[in-house]
């Protein structure tokens, strides 16, 4: 091998060992910036979830809940007598017997008053529905 | 090496360098060392370069390596530090009771406004809580800067940001929040505006709320936010069904001690600026501060200490007949006198202020204050809030002292003292120091201050009073409350003031393995129509702690269960309906 190509290959390695510096110089440079955007993501959300807590709290809070359950929801505090220690105290249904449907939880909406020009089909549903 | 360009000065000038033909062997040895080194320390440099390229997240992949689990530890530096000043607090079950939070705060130069008045209007539409003419008055001022509003919420701040005015400027601030409102407002007191606790448990623990190291570790306290609501929603009912000045209540763990819910009416909302509250107002009832002579509650640690001692027993005659007189002129009447022999259970039950008074002339002064030192009273509680009584002993404790604390009167203890006592009552006889942070793992157990015989006793004479005494309406079906009923007259400079009582009622449930002491108390109640024009605390106080328990057993994890009647048939026997 003469010295030329030895030569030529030192310069080839030299321009590509200086390519692969700058390359990997600017590719820190740009994980230090995402670092930083990260952390000052990482702030902000650290915040939000800061509020969003408090947020649950206030939303969450017993005296709201049991307002909106007032208002919503057809569920009454519970008794002493109805909480059973174990489920094998709840006797079976009877044969032949129907479970009753599930009226759900949901407070019905207060039907709207009937109005005189309504067809008798439509009072009769209101007053059901109340 | 004619990339040195070496070799061409060899030819023109062979001497060009050092002059000397013989050494030209000797520069070209040295020019070839030199640039070997050269050479090798680029492929050093290429190797290490090549070799960091291949590394986990290299140069081609786009992924940043931080999100690698084994650069865990790494992640964990980078995370920011907390930039809060205070650290949050919750309850027993994890809820956030208070937190600080990044907020805004608005001033203005008044120098720069054009139009005062439009502003002014503008932001007494966007900002309620001043009227408009403060808005102009701040905003005309002479000064160059005007503090205008504190906790901005977003949607303010957008609407402020919307006017486009320039001289309003927005200020990062930290503002402490309680989510919850009013509902913990005595226990956890609030903070001033640069951020230091002046009250309750923020007063307590500022060092703690702020030290550095910990911001982001919150306190867990004892409360849990359903029963404090729950005894909230029942002392505010009572409160103005009664059209009481005040009321106070709490829930304590007869073991360990912990308070699950203390509240005190009329109470205040932490959230809003200092100058809003009415201080006044705010201390006029404390469940932990508050001094009160509350009555016949006391009759229980009388019958405790006797029975103790061994002086009486259930069977025990003593002759409440006629009014008991006492130096000084005075009587100690009886406020239901069944005017007759009374047994032990029945002068508890039917709250015998005479039978009280001759038991305590037996116990002796001595005694009593002993026994009263021993259960807490007399000496300050080591609660964690800063307002809490000082201890305090009557001025005089002479043979009539000694008759009238037996019933109540002529000693003044705080509500918070009432349940630690009572929890030894009621815990199997240990001494319960209140706290309000959440203990974890085994209790401590206390000195024991009565033996578990008499703490059965004690609690069988107070399921009594609630079945067949003053505190009926505080019976919660299934959940076997027992307590005692307290109503005071309230002492007005010297003397007591006539039909202005204090009621209040100390129970426990459930009274075959007692978990947990309630207290409650209305100040100045007025009976109405329910109760048939009646303020004493069985018609007041005791439906409350009914109305309380059942709400909060079933959070509680208290099972309601039928009852043993015969745990108490034989104090029962000794009862004499009549």
């Amino acid at each position: 091998m003469s010295w030329r190509v030895i030569n030529g290959l030192a310069i080839l390695a030299a321009v590509f060992v200086g390519v692969s510096v700058v390359l990997l110089k600017n590719e820190v440079h740009e994980r230090k910036a995402s670092i930083r955007a990260l952390k000052a993501e990482i702030r902000e959300h650290q915040d939000a979830i800061r509020v969003l807590n408090a947020e649950w709290a206030l939303l969450a809070s017993p005296g709201l809940l049991q307002d909106r359950s007032m208002r919503f929801l057809a569920l009454m505090p519970m008794r002493a007598e109805q909480i059973v220690e174990s489920p094998a105290v709840v006797p079976f249904r009877r044969k032949g017997e129907v479970a009753p449907a599930d009226r759900g939880i949901l407070l019905k909406a207060r039907a709207p008053k009937p109005k005189p020009s309504r067809s008798k089909t439509g009072q009769a549903k209101s007053e059901t529905e109340s | 090496m004619t990339a040195y360009g070496i070799s061409a000065a060899d030819q023109t000038d062979p001497y060009a360098l050092t002059g000397r033909p013989s050494s030209f062997a000797g520069i070209r040895l040295r020019l070839m060392l030199m640039v070997s080194g050269f050479v090798l320390l680029f492929c050093v440099l290429l190797v290490r370069t090549i070799s960091l390229g291949l590394e986990e997240g290299g140069v081609s992949r786009p992924a940043p390596a931080i999100s690698k689990g084994a650069q865990a530890p790494a992640v964990a530096t980078l995370v920011p530090e907390a930039r809060h000043s205070r650290a949050d607090l919750i309850d027993r079950t994890g809820v956030l009771l208070g937190t600080s939070l990044e907020s805004s705060a608005l001033s203005v130069n008044p120098r720069k406004i054009d139009d005062p008045d439009r502003l002014a209007r503008t932001l007494a539409k966007i900002l309620p809580a001043r009227g408009e003419s403060w808005y102009r008055e701040q905003l005309t001022s002479s000064s160059s800067f005007r503090w205008l509003a504190r906790q901005l919420t977003p949607r303010q701040k957008v609407a402020i940001n919307a006017i486009g005015e320039p001289a309003l400027v927005f200020h990062k601030t930290e503002e402490r929040v309680y989510p919850h409102g009013r509902l913990f407002a005595h226990a956890l007191g609030r903070v001033s505006v640069d951020g230091a606790g002046v009250s309750g448990v923020e007063k307590y623990f500022d060092d703690r709320l702020r030290e550095a190291g910990r911001l982001n570790e919150p306190l867990q306290l004892s409360l849990d936010a359903r029963v404090q609501y729950a005894l909230t929603d029942e002392l505010s009912a009572a409160m103005r069904a009664h059209k009481a000045k005040g009321a106070a209540g709490i829930v304590m763990d007869v073991r360990s001690g912990e308070i699950v819910a203390i509240k005190t009416l009329p109470d205040f909302d932490p959230n809003l600026p200092a100058e809003t509250i009415d201080n006044t107002q705010r201390f006029q009832v404390s469940a932990t501060k508050g001094a009160y002579e509350l009555g016949s509650i006391f009759k229980t640690f009388t019958m405790a200490a006797a029975l103790e001692d061994g002086l009486v027993d259930f069977a025990t005659e003593i002759d409440a007949t006629k009014p008991l007189r006492v130096a000084g002129g005075h009587w100690i009447r009886d406020d239901h006198p069944k005017a007759r022999v009374l047994t032990l259970p029945e002068a508890y039950v039917y709250s015998s202020n005479i039978a009280s008074a001759k038991i305590a002339l037996d116990l002796g002064q001595e005694r009593q204050e002993q026994f009263l030192r021993s259960l807490g009273f007399l000496a300050r509680p080591t609660i964690e809030v800063p307002e809490v009584t000082a201890a305090f002993a009557p001025d005089q404790w002479h043979e009539v002292e000694t008759m009238t604390i037996a019933y109540g009167h002529g000693i003044t203890a705080s509500p918070l003292q009432l349940v630690q006592a009572m929890a030894t009552m009621v815990n199997g006889g240990r001494r319960v120091d209140a706290t309000l942070v959440k203990k974890d793992g085994p209790h401590h157990q206390g000195e024991a201050v009565i033996s578990p015989a008499t703490s059965r006793k004690v609690r069988q004479l107070m399921r009594l009073a609630v079945e067949k005494g003053t505190g009926g309406y505080a019976n919660a079906v299934g959940y076997r409350v027992g307590g005692k009923t307290g109503t005071a007259e309230i002492a007005v400079g010297g003397g007591y003031a006539r039909g202005r009582v204090r009621s209040s009622f100390l129970g426990a449930f459930p009274m075959d393995d007692p978990r947990y002491v309630v207290f409650t108390m209305l100040e100045e109640p007025k009976g109405n129509e329910r109760t048939h024009g009646f303020a004493g605390a069985g018609w007041t106080a005791a439906p409350i702690v009914g109305n309380v328990v059942s709400r909060i057993a079933p959070i509680l994890g208290v099972h309601p269960a039928r009852e043993d009647q015969s745990l108490y048939q034989r104090a029962a026997l000794l009862i004499e309906d009549d």
